[in-house]
């Protein structure tokens, strides 16, 4: 945890201090230092979170009140990617500890790949499959499976779905699925997590 | 009435036009018929008229946020019914002498009776050609864009979990939405959020942004109108996914789709 003093309009933001959550990413290895960073937009790598709390009110005696704020890095994606780094983000979390979580948990050390978009035409799938397609919630898990040519194995991903689309004409009607990799589950963790808890545990 | 699209299935769509269809009216209404004294429906299904619909929920990544979901509805306005101008057309409200379509009127889009979308018109356009062809484009969003609206009062709530805050929000007096049962679906959630105070006149919507960075899940409405606020993704158990194959291994087959790799 790092304590930040701060004008109370955010505008001189200087950090004292780094938490580093290093051991808490798997970094991709290979390549060499990046001097200049790659700007990469959301939602790419990010190796540099910094998660901040609400300060309290001015008062009199405290018209410059201290934020708490924690960051997480990860020295050896940085090594590979450069700096990838948020602003810093400010929550309405109750505890440093709870901002740590999220800022390890928003962390994403290496690139990824992931199926983004699937379509589906309903025509011609048995009624049932139709059903299944066209009454998909936000929220779900879906799996995809594909073959691709020169690859020996299927690749197979489970993917949340983010969005849904309808294009209903009377020719057809066509379901567009957005995805985001299911790759964010946070781990359960010996020492802090209870083995039965309906969240994390293992029971 | 509902309209049959070859192997898809069957689609309706209903707009509400503002006053009881079925009241009975003297000199107009048949003794022992469908009309009742003070009518009980209100919605006319116009899927005879329609010629597509476009739907979007969601969002398409992650870091996005969620907005209200959007409906598009094209009717091809052959007789001039829908037109904004014509007190003979059977959706002229006659409550408040113009055309019952208008912003804020409910939509409903079902297939096979379940509905896709459940929202409210925002913008109701039509596009009339020289030889008097009309069109008419109707768009809807969902409820979900009512949070932006409302204001909450000043006050500081109480430390709990992120859906807690999300249900306390949706009780205020200020506030009240979505309330009775079946009306909410809000998962506990992971953030333990402060007691901050809330400034003076924050919208709904602007604060439950708040919320959703310090939990990181989602807030939508689901497809039949229900508001639903997710715990962070990754967190929530689930059950067995939908599975879409193009391996022959017995999933749904799909048509195409997008890699990204970033």
């Amino acid at each position: 945890m790092i304590n930040v003093s701060v004008d109370w309009d955010f505008s001189n933001i200087v950090f004292a201090d780094i938490y580093s959550f290093a051991n808490s990413y798997g970094a991709g290895g290979g390549g060499g230092t990046v001097v200049d960073a790659i700007p990469f937009s959301a939602p790419a790598v990010l190796n540099n979170v910094t998660i901040a709390l609400p300060p309290p009110l001015p008062t009199v005696s405290n018209p410059n009140p201290s934020i708490d704020a924690v960051r997480a890095t990860n020295a050896e994606s940085a090594d590979v990617y450069g700096s990838q780094a948020t602003p810093v983000i400010m929550t309405l979390l109750a505890s440093t500890e709870a901002a740590q979580q999220l800022a390890v948990y928003l962390g994403r050390p290496q690139p990824v790949y992931w199926f983004s978009v699937l379509r589906v035409v309903l025509n011609g799938l048995s009624a049932s499959d139709q059903n299944t397609v066209a009454n998909l919630e936000l929220g779900a898990q879906i799996t995809v499976s594909k073959r691709f040519n020169g690859v020996a194995s299927p690749v197979v991903q489970t993917l949340y779905v983010e969005g849904i689309d309808h294009e209903i004409r009377p020719s057809g009607h066509t379901v567009t699925i957005h995805t985001s990799p299911a790759t964010l589950w946070e781990p359960f963790v010996l020492d802090t997590n209870a083995l039965d808890d309906v969240l994390f545990g293992l029971g | 009435m509902a309209e049959q699209i070859a192997g898809c299935g069957t689609y309706e769509v209903w707009l509400d036009a503002g006053y009881q269809i079925n009241r009975f009216t003297l000199d107009t209404s048949t003794l022992g018929g469908t009309d009742v004294l003070d009518g009980d429906i209100d919605y006319f299904d116009v899927t005879e008229y329609v010629t597509s619909v476009r739907i979007s929920r969601g969002r398409q990544s992650v870091r996005d946020a969620v907005d209200a979901a959007t409906a598009s509805i094209t009717i091809n306005d052959t007789n001039g019914d829908f037109t904004v101008v014509n007190s003979g057309s059977p959706y002229w409200n006659p409550d408040e002498n113009r055309l019952g379509f208008e912003p804020s009127r409910r939509v409903r889009i079902l297939r096979n009776s379940e509905l896709l979308f459940v929202g409210q018109i925002v913008e109701y356009a039509q596009q009339v050609t020289l030889d008097n062809r009309s069109y008419v484009t109707i768009r809807a969003s969902d409820d979900l864009l009512r949070i932006q609206a409302i204001r909450i009062d000043a006050h500081t709530p109480s430390e709990e979990l992120s859906g807690a805050r999300i249900g306390a929000i949706l009780d205020r007096p200020e506030v009240n939405l979505f309330v009775g049962a079946g009306k909410r679906d809000i998962d506990t959630g992971v953030a333990p959020l402060g007691a901050y105070p809330v400034e003076q006149d924050v919208s709904v919507g602007d604060y439950f942004g708040r919320v959703q960075t310090a939990e990181q899940g989602r807030i939508f409405m689901s497809r039949t109108g229900m508001f639903t606020a997710q715990y962070r993704i990754g967190r929530r158990p689930l059950g067995t996914p939908t599975a879409f194959s193009d391996v022959g291994d017995g999933g749904l087959p799909y048509s195409s789709f997008d890699l990204r790799y970033e």
